[in-house]
């Protein structure tokens, strides 16, 4: 019974990752939103399982959901040197990793903020990270705010307290006219039942 | 609100085609009765598994055990007969609504 009603509008690919019937995963969006103020580097995403190198600029980037991924800095004139995209997956992590040119960052970027009820009006989360300084191998980078968009069209910001922990997205409920369905129907049929019963006692 | 309406009345045509399978008389009082149960448990399920606790097994569980205690008083019969027309209902609807999902 209930089954039915989660099932119902589940789409099949919701079983490709072993989502929980009636659940969505609402996977992280992320942007650099200065990166135009560093205009003598290149920053890239590496991360595993993937992407193996992924350059990014001032747009969204968002990457495989079960992935965990780091920036890198690297001046432009050492990129245009070591030529990346000829380099196998392993010199590329080598290179990222260890190579005294390249600034880090300890920032680990995940790709699901969580899994939330189908019925949930949460649609997205973006994460907007700001660079703050580039010293030798160290890329200081930070969460700032949290973007979270909902099935209304409208946004939610939050800003960012701690590193690591993400700022909850408002829990809107159900919309008003639903609760028609949720509570006034039960009532309503509670009601009903109770009076029956004792209509039927009454005439016996 | 259509998303929540169709399963509704969907599982109210299940139950009380499975309620009158095993019952076998008085068709338009029992199509009640699945209309009640159902409005009842049914908005109260689906609201618990969207905003409090996504457990489809204990929900699930829930609902067998109220729709049996209303069967029993409403169709005034025994318990372990109310208990096997809700446990069969509730099996059937889930089943047909994970064959649906696919």
């Amino acid at each position: 019974m209930a089954l039915l009603s989660v099932f119902l509008f589940l789409t099949p690919a919701a079983f490709a990752d072993v989502i929980e019937p009636g659940q969505k995963v609402i996977t992280y969006d992320y942007k650099l939103t200065n990166i135009d103020n560093f205009p003598d580097f290149v920053f890239i995403l590496h991360g595993m399982p993937n992407p193996s190198l992924e350059i990014l600029n001032s747009s969204v980037f968002n990457f495989y959901k079960l992935s965990t991924c780091s920036i890198y800095a690297v001046p432009k004139t050492v990129f245009n040197n070591v030529q990346l995209d000829k380099m196998n997956e392993s010199q590329v992590e080598e290179f990222l990793n260890n190579d005294s040119r390249v600034a880090r960052s300890n920032l680990e970027l995940d790709g699901i903020y969580k899994t939330v009820s189908s019925n949930d009006p949460l649609n997205s989360a973006l994460v907007l990270l700001e660079i703050k300084s580039i010293n030798n191998t160290n890329l200081d980078i930070q969460k700032t705010r949290v973007v979270y968009g909902y099935s209304d069209g409208k946004n939610d910001e939050k800003p960012f307290i701690v590193q690591n922990e993400t700022p909850e997205h408002s829990d809107n409920g159900p919309e008003p006219v639903n609760y028609i369905y949720y509570l006034l129907l039960p009532i309503l049929a509670i009601i009903i039942v109770s009076a029956y019963i004792i209509h039927r006692k009454r005439s016996k | 609100m259509y998303y929540l309406i169709l399963p509704w009345i969907i599982t109210i045509i299940i139950e009380f085609l499975i309620i009158w399978g095993i019952i076998q008389k008085k068709p338009g009082k029992l199509f009640i009765y699945s209309l009640l149960i159902n409005s009842t448990t049914l908005p109260l399920a689906t609201y618990s598994f969207n905003y409090f606790y996504s457990d489809l097994l204990v929900t699930e569980i829930v609902v067998v055990m109220v729709e049996s205690v209303l069967l029993k008083i409403l169709l005034e019969t025994d318990y372990k007969i109310a208990f096997m027309i809700s446990l069969a209902a509730n099996t059937v609807t889930a089943v047909i609504g994970i064959l649906v999902s696919l």
